[in-house]
């Protein structure tokens, strides 16, 4: 009995013992799905991994259904100009319409679209800190360096014609803050550089990128080679009116990337592996983020869905009939269809797994900047034939120089890159660009449906929110720095 | 560490000692004698020679006594003393309580306790009160019962838990939800998994003294659940329990717009906008009239009518809707819960248990909601001899519940839903002459609306999906509780015991592939699995002894928590075939993912707790907790208490007192910790997995805080205990101060750095507040018996330290932030823009801003742009005063009872009223009646801003939507008759009792349409509202 007991005492102690643990081993967890930063930094495998996450994040992190990552900003550019409308009453963009978000600096638009951007910053910034400690070889290291600076530039270039009016309105205007190193606990708010320090830090990020990609071959269609860099680096050019480099390096950018043929144009502009496109983002159906994508609001051809961006019934008279593509307009006159009264333009059709690719870059728009710098430099023979380029494979007769004068070919350009580049985001740059007003103007146009002639649908807000008219330069125009960053920088 | 348990266990074995003579060995138990509950620690006195022993924690004693002593005295404080001699059979005594309130026997912390004397702060809810109250989960049971308690019941899903907080906030960014403990150990389940049924008690504790023994877990409280214990010395019974009820709404819901007016208003509205556009009055109007029913999609007065509103804005004449359908009524329909328990207790001299099995169904009144539960348990304890004991608790429970989407903005929001979709639009599909559409079967087709603007909720009909799509989640439980003691040597005991807590949660849901939001993917199914095990074990000594007046109780011990949860999930769609609803099923894998997450603890722990002459009580405790989710370099913390209290009735001036019947003082002191910081791995820089297209992926996702530690809270306790008059007055009344410091905050960051904020242990609150009760018996004979019962509770809550003079806190997904955190104010005080009408000249809406000045705010104006208006402190959302009503009344077999809970004070934001306010904007969405008072140039008195069918804004967050949140509530109302001794035994059974009870039965509040219990926060989300239910039952024993 004694002897029992003693057995037990010991048993238990024992029990206590190995219940006890308490060094440090004992306590080591860890999380299951994430690395710490010294893991994510340990080699270039894992640095590529941070760029690919990068990449993903900037186009389908959504803070909401109507805001998909990058391709809210291509649609909000689109439905905030005058060739798109939102159609009444659907869920998406309808705010951005009548400019009030995010012209409100109150609103998550305002709010994601700052903040999911500079986070793609501070991946960058972390990248080019911590890529040369990691162990991998030195071309991966310089590869990986060059879509850092590649992927920066990209982002300052969208926010610095997004907050502030056009380079060659006013470059000493405040702009957005720049950091060009990672982010610690006790990293500080910088202050708003101006436009012209923005450009400057564009061109510097992608003088660099050009160098150190040369020879990157890439495997996935959206991580930035160099003819992308060459692309960016048109379009600041472009921007910055130095229209003989925009030219230039938008030559280069299409090297190796075909203007797509007419037939191609009906495609539905959903697969990176389309010749023109020289950068795009693919889909996965396991990453498909169903309403909250690209595709659910700029494409109207499904039976249901959001089916938001309108084409205004003006924008479709500015295609001739042989145009390829304007056989894509199609008048809804079913009564009972939510689209009745509404043209459908279909441009852009998602692929059947809802995994349609998203467009970021394309011969076309730089064959098109191309016309345009050359014939701002008066070089109007080189300018319609960069813009031939385009009209030819859209079953449009070559144009002829002699049939213009300089401005006349600068606006047909322009109406190029609005007939060509139509819900791929470029609209309000343009118009910001050149400095112009949003024209919306109210349709007359009737279609006849058995024997009625009934009035199209078209645009339904045609003055700013104080009831205004539409004019240039409007800061109706520009995304507004969200009200948390304000209230959080004091160096603002 | 191991050393050191090492010598404390070789202390422990050498304290054992042998000195069992051949004395006569006598035991017994003591019970109270109205409630025939086990009483431990009293003292158990040998009259002749002074020795003594206690009872246990069943109320037993031996004691080794030798020939000459004879008589027994058994003395615990709030009884009546008594006497026995010694005989050779157990000596088994009933104590007579001096007052029926006040000798309460506590569960506490690791033991329990007298609440006469208990130095530190607990409320007890008893097993009567939980069984009056149709619930389905014990988180429910508390409100109006337990002073100093919130108790918030913001969803009316069945099965759903209610939101507890005890003594205010103590935290901002980590929870500030208390710690569950059942059966003596932390618990790792859902609180829904035990049945109300098989509780005997639920002690919460409020105070340093009385929680600091859980450590870094106990600074939000600790709710104690106790379940039913066997007797010892009892026959069998058998106890069964069987009620029915019904349930349906308990707030009506707001005031809607009718068809006709919805078409004259949106007309107003399309009419405005041209307007404003720059149109003429009459090309405005001809406009609106065109396209009226091409904007709502939508003509529910025919096609004879294809303009149905003319040219001057109203319904032309002749035109009447050919349907009236009703959204809301679609949704719901009339819950049916079912309840049905059985239990069996009894015991030996040396063994008892209690073995029960429940059932409980209970469907919502809202269509595809509903919670089940089966649960069986088996408590058994038992002594094996004089030095070894052991217990056992083995729940088994598995619980289905199907909760169809219910707390956001999103269409598929089943209790929404009626407030996105307008009654203009039919449920289901219409010919145009407005008689039903039949399918080949005759049946009616439910309208998905495909038609519909999106704010209406385009292609989507709940209803219509409701019987087709799946909410499930199914949780199948299983808890242990074991223990074995070791009786040592007179009042020295060694109690190891070994605690899991294993539940496995598989969720199921399904959209089909043939109707509503499914059509265009084929259908989809997520299937997710969660397994969690959590197993505490421990070893406690604990020894008890006297030294002449002065009683000693002592505890030490060592304690290992470790919690793993392992988890996977999937989904796949379009489905080939109708009628099947699992993955195996569906063609495209759309994700598949799972993760897993370890939680550890170590601890050492030990308590003391004196007394002199049951009159000076005195107890301090010490716990040392490591913690996995803390680094290396913080991750041990100490925490501590000491509380003391005056049994001021058991002075000699006071205890000829006849009118006093009690009256004790307590006062207590001490830290908790809160290692709840919502992440396990809070303190680490991570960079989250997020792989894309087939390759590996990473995005930054958290910058590292390595000093992170737990949230200390520093709490004072001062308290007095009394009954008077023969106990028909009684009642407590306890003052605290409760500091919170090392807070976890979320600081905010400038967006541009890549992070919206980063964790931190900076800043500090305070709640401080005074809560108590009273109880009185107005009526008390043999015929008819009155008790009133008044709990009251306050609290404020400050902010007394932060990293930056201003965090703006509270954001509201897509509507923007409602709360500011300074120094000085209080973490749910609401900022916000504050309303200024509607501009009487046009319409608009105003709010008010500052105007400033050289920086100086100078004045104040309005302005019709909401972002440019100034936010403002606009009140808190904390109650002034919140607490309970009870009646008891029982007349002859009859018997009464009552629970109102109420609140007074505090503000509520109504965002459900925003979702049905629109200026025209929300095009089909169900529209508020108040927008019947909009401005037009004739009526420009109004704060119902102009129509248009561009947002104005004027339903963004302001004090328009804000509103006092004083309100009341009948949480309870039960009436019982209890079938006479006599005639229950002519039908041989015990006890017989039938009763109605009824829940939620009147809301008092001043807001329609508003359920007034939501979240403590003070903002609404579009819940599910609660449900009343009106029930009949039956409890039967024998």
């Amino acid at each position: 009995m004694k002897s029992l007991k003693t057995i037990l005492y010991i048993l238990l102690a024992g029990l206590a013992l190995t219940g006890s643990g308490c060094s440090d081993e004992f306590f080591d967890t860890a999380p299951s799905g994430d690395l710490t930063d010294a893991e994510a930094f340990a080699s270039t495998k894992n640095i590529d991994a941070l760029v690919n996450g990068t990449l993903r994040y900037l186009m389908e992190t959504s803070t909401s259904q109507d805001n998909p990552g990058y391709g809210a900003i291509l649609l909000t550019r689109d439905a905030m100009a005058d060739d798109a409308i939102p159609r009444d009453g659907v869920y998406g963009f309808r705010d951005s319409y009548p400019y009030k978000d995010p012209f409100d600096n109150t609103t998550r638009r305002a709010l994601f679209f700052w903040s999911f951007q500079y986070k793609v910053i501070d991946n960058a910034n972390n990248i080019l800190a911590k890529t040369d400690a990691a162990a991998g070889t030195d071309a991966d290291k310089k590869y990986l360096k060059g879509q850092a600076y590649a992927l920066r530039a990209f982002v300052y270039l969208n926010l610095v014609r997004q907050y502030q009016f056009t380079y060659s309105k006013d470059k000493t205007a405040k702009a957005v803050p720049i950091y060009i190193e990672p982010s610690t606990p006790s990293t500080a708010g910088k202050p708003r550089a101006t436009v012209e320090e923005v450009y400057s830090q564009v061109i510097a990020d992608l003088t660099q990128a050009e160098t150190l990609l040369a020879g990157f071959k890439r495997s996935v269609k959206n991580r930035p080679d160099v003819n992308v860099v060459k692309g960016l680096l048109a379009r600041t050019y472009l921007t910055q009116q130095k229209w003989d480099l925009a030219a230039a390096k938008a030559a280069e950018a299409r090297s190796g990337y075909p203007v797509m043929e007419a037939s191609q144009y009906l495609q539905g502009f959903n697969d990176v592996t389309n010749p023109e496109w020289i950068w795009g983002h693919p889909q996965k159906a396991d990453q498909n983020l169903g309403g909250a994508s690209f595709f659910a609001y700029i494409d109207v051809t499904p039976a249901s869905g959001y089916r938001s961006i309108m084409p205004d019934p003006y924008f479709r008279a500015l295609f001739d009939n042989a145009d390829i593509r304007k056989s894509l307009f199609e008048v809804v006159t079913t009564a009972s269809d939510p689209m009745y009264r509404w043209i459908k333009y279909k441009k852009f059709v998602d692929k059947t797994d809802k995994s349609g690719n998203i467009p970021l870059m394309r011969s076309s728009e730089m064959a098109l900047i191309e016309a345009e710098s050359k014939a701002r430099l008066h070089d109007l023979a080189g300018a319609v034939t960069a813009l031939n380029l385009v009209r030819v494979k859209r079953n449009l007769p070559a144009a002829a120089a002699a049939n213009f004068d300089e401005i006349g070919l600068i606006d047909e350009i322009i109406r190029e890159r609005r007939r060509e580049l139509w819900g791929e985001g470029f609209r309000l740059d343009d118009i910001l660009r050149l400095q112009q007003a949003v024209v919306r103007k109210e349709t007359t146009e009737t279609v006849k449906i058995g024997t009625a002639d009934v009035l199209l649908k078209g645009h339904y807000v045609r003055v700013f929110p104080d009831n205004s008219p539409l004019v240039a330069n409007s800061p109706y125009y520009l995304f507004p720095i969200p009200v948390n960053e304000i209230n959080t920088n004091p160096n603002l | 560490m191991k050393t050191k348990l090492l010598a404390c266990l070789a202390v422990l074995l050498a304290l054992v000692s042998h000195s069992y003579a051949q004395d006569k060995r006598v035991t017994g138990t003591v019970t109270q004698e109205d409630t025939q509950q086990a009483l431990a620690g009293v003292s158990v006195l040998i009259k002749e020679t002074g020795r003594s022993t206690y009872t246990d924690a069943d109320g037993r004693f031996a004691i080794l006594v030798k020939p000459e002593e004879r008589t027994l005295i058994f003395t615990y404080v709030g009884f009546d003393k008594q006497e026995a001699a010694i005989t050779d059979a157990p000596v088994n005594i009933s104590l007579r309580s001096a007052s029926n309130t006040l000798n309460e026997v506590l569960v506490v912390a690791y033991g329990t306790a007298n609440k006469t004397t208990y130095t530190g702060s607990a409320s007890v809810v008893n097993a009567e009160q939980i069984q009056r109250q149709q619930v389905s989960t014990l988180s429910r049971s508390l409100q109006g019962l337990a002073p100093g308690v919130q108790s918030i019941a913001s969803a009316g899903q069945p099965g759903s838990d209610a939101t507890l907080r005890i003594r205010g906030i103590g935290s901002v960014n980590a929870s500030s939800t208390p710690l569950y403990v059942v059966d003596g150990v932390p618990f790792s389940g859902n609180i829904n998994a035990i049945s109300p049924n098989d509780v005997q008690s639920i002690t919460v504790l409020k105070d340093a003294s009385a929680s600091a023994l859980y450590g870094s877990r106990g600074a939000n409280g600790v709710v104690i659940i106790t379940s039913k214990q066997g007797k010892l010395n009892t026959k069998p019974q058998v106890s069964l329990n069987a009620s029915t009820g019904l349930s349906s709404r308990a707030v009506a819901d707001y005031g809607f717009v009718n068809t006709q007016q919805y078409f004259e208003l949106e007309w107003e509205a399309l009419r405005n906008n041209q307007l404003d556009q720059g149109k003429t009055a009459a090309l405005a109007a001809q406009y609106a009239t065109n396209e009226l029913v091409s904007t709502l999609k939508i003509n529910p007065f025919g096609t004879a009518y294809p303009n149905p509103v003319g040219l001057d804005g109203k319904l032309v004449a002749g035109a009447v809707p050919l349907w009236n359908d009703d959204w809301a009524e679609s949704l719901s329909r009339t819950g049916i819960r079912n309840e049905l328990s059985l239990g069996i207790s009894g015991g030996s001299a040396d063994s008892k248990y209690f073995v029960s099995g429940g059932y409980l169904s209970d469907k919502g009144f809202i269509v595809a909601s509903g919670f089940q539960r089966f649960n069986t348990r088996v408590n058994y304890n038992t002594r094996v001899n004089n030095w070894f004991e052991a217990g056992l608790n083995v729940t088994a429970s598995s619980t289905s519940q199907d909760s169809p989407p219910q707390t956001d903005s999103s269409q598929g929001n089943f209790a929404n839903f009626p407030r996105l979709v307008s009654n203009i639009y039919p449920v289901y599909e219409r010919n145009a002459d407005g008689s039903y559409k039949l399918d080949e079967n005759g049946n009616r087709i439910y309208d998905f609306g495909n038609y519909r603007p999106s704010s209406a909720a385009t292609g989507n009909n709940l209803l219509g999906g409701a019987d087709l799509n799946k909410y499930s989640s199914k949780n199948d439980a299983l808890t242990f509780r074991g223990n074995i003691q070791l009786n040592i040597a007179n009042g020295l005991k060694l109690k190891s015991s070994l605690n899991a807590d294993y539940n496995s949660r598989l969720g199921h849901s399904y959209t089909n592939p043939i109707l509503g939001t499914g059509v265009s993917g084929g259908g989809s199914v997520s299937k997710s699995s969660a397994r969690g095990l959590g197993y505490t074990f421990n070893n406690l000594l604990s020894y008890t002894f006297d030294l002449a007046a002065n009683h000693f109780d002592l505890l030490g011990g060592q304690e290992v928590y470790n919690y793993n949860t392992s988890s996977l999930s999937g989904s796949r769609s379009n489905f080939g075939f109708a009628d099947k609803d699992e993955p195996a099923a569906a063609s495209l894998l759309n994700s598949f993912s799972g993760s897993s997450d370890n939680y550890k603890l170590a601890s050492f722990l030990g308590k003391i707790d004196y007394n002199f002459d049951g009159r000076y009580y005195f107890s301090a405790s010490f716990r040392r907790d490591g913690s996995s989710r803390f680094s290396a370099d913080s991750r041990w913390g100490n925490f501590w208490s000491f509380g003391a209290s005056w049994n001021a009735k058991s002075e000699s001036f006071l205890q000829d007192a006849g009118w006093l019947n009690s009256l004790s003082f307590k006062g207590s002191y001490g830290a908790q910790g809160n290692d709840n910081l919502g992440s396990y791995y809070a303190y680490r820089g991570l960079y989250s997995i997020y792989n894309s297209l087939g390759n590996a992926g990473l995005i930054s996702s958290r910058l590292p805080t390595p000093g992170l530690k737990w949230e200390t809270n520093l709490n004072l306790n001062i308290g007095t205990d009394f009954a008077l008059f023969d106990n028909r007055l009684s009642g407590s009344f306890e003052v605290y101060n409760r500091s919170s410091k090392d807070l976890l905050f979320s600081r905010p960051l400038s967006p541009s750095l890549g992070f919206t904020d980063i964790d931190d242990n900076i800043g500090s609150l305070k709640n401080t507040g005074f809560e108590g009760n009273l109880q009185v018996s107005p009526v008390r004979n043999k015929v008819f018996r009155w008790d009133l019962g008044v709990n009251f509770g306050h609290y404020k809550n400050k902010i007394t330290k932060l990293p930056q003079k201003e965090i703006i806190a509270g954001a509201i997904g897509q509507l923007g932030s409602t709360k500011k955190l300074t120094v000085g104010s209080s973490v749910y005080d609401f900022y916000i823009r504050e309303w200024a009408g509607v501009d009487p000249a046009n319409g608009k809406p105003l709010w008010y801003k500052d105007v400033i000045s050289s920086g100086q705010v100078t004045g104040r104006t309005t302005t019709s742009v909401f972002a440019d208006a100034s936010q403002y402190f606009q009140g808190s959302a904390l109650p002034d005063l919140y607490g309970g009503v009870t009646n008891n009344f029982r007349y002859r077999n009859f018997s009464l009872s009552a629970v109102l809970a109420y609140n007074l004070g505090g503000k509520i934001l109504d965002l459900d009223e925003v979702m049905i306010s629109h200026n025209g904007e929300g095009i089909g969405r169900t529209w508020s009646a108040d927008i019947l008072d909009r401005w037009t140039p004739e009526h420009t008195s109004t704060d119902v801003p102009r129509l248009s069918t561009i947002a104005t804004n004027w339903n963004s967050i302001s004090t328009r939507f804000l509103y006092n949140a004083t309100y009341a509530r009948l949480k309870n109302v039960n009436l019982g008759y209890d079938l006479p001794g006599a005639l229950a035994k002519r039908i041989g059974v015990k006890d017989v009792r039938v009763f109605a009870s009824g829940e939620n039965l009147v809301t008092l509040f001043g807001h329609d349409g508003l359920d007034p219990e939501q979240a403590v926060d003070g903002v609404t989300f579009y819940r599910y509202p609660a449900q009343k239910t009106f029930s009949f039952g039956l409890n039967l024993s024998f």
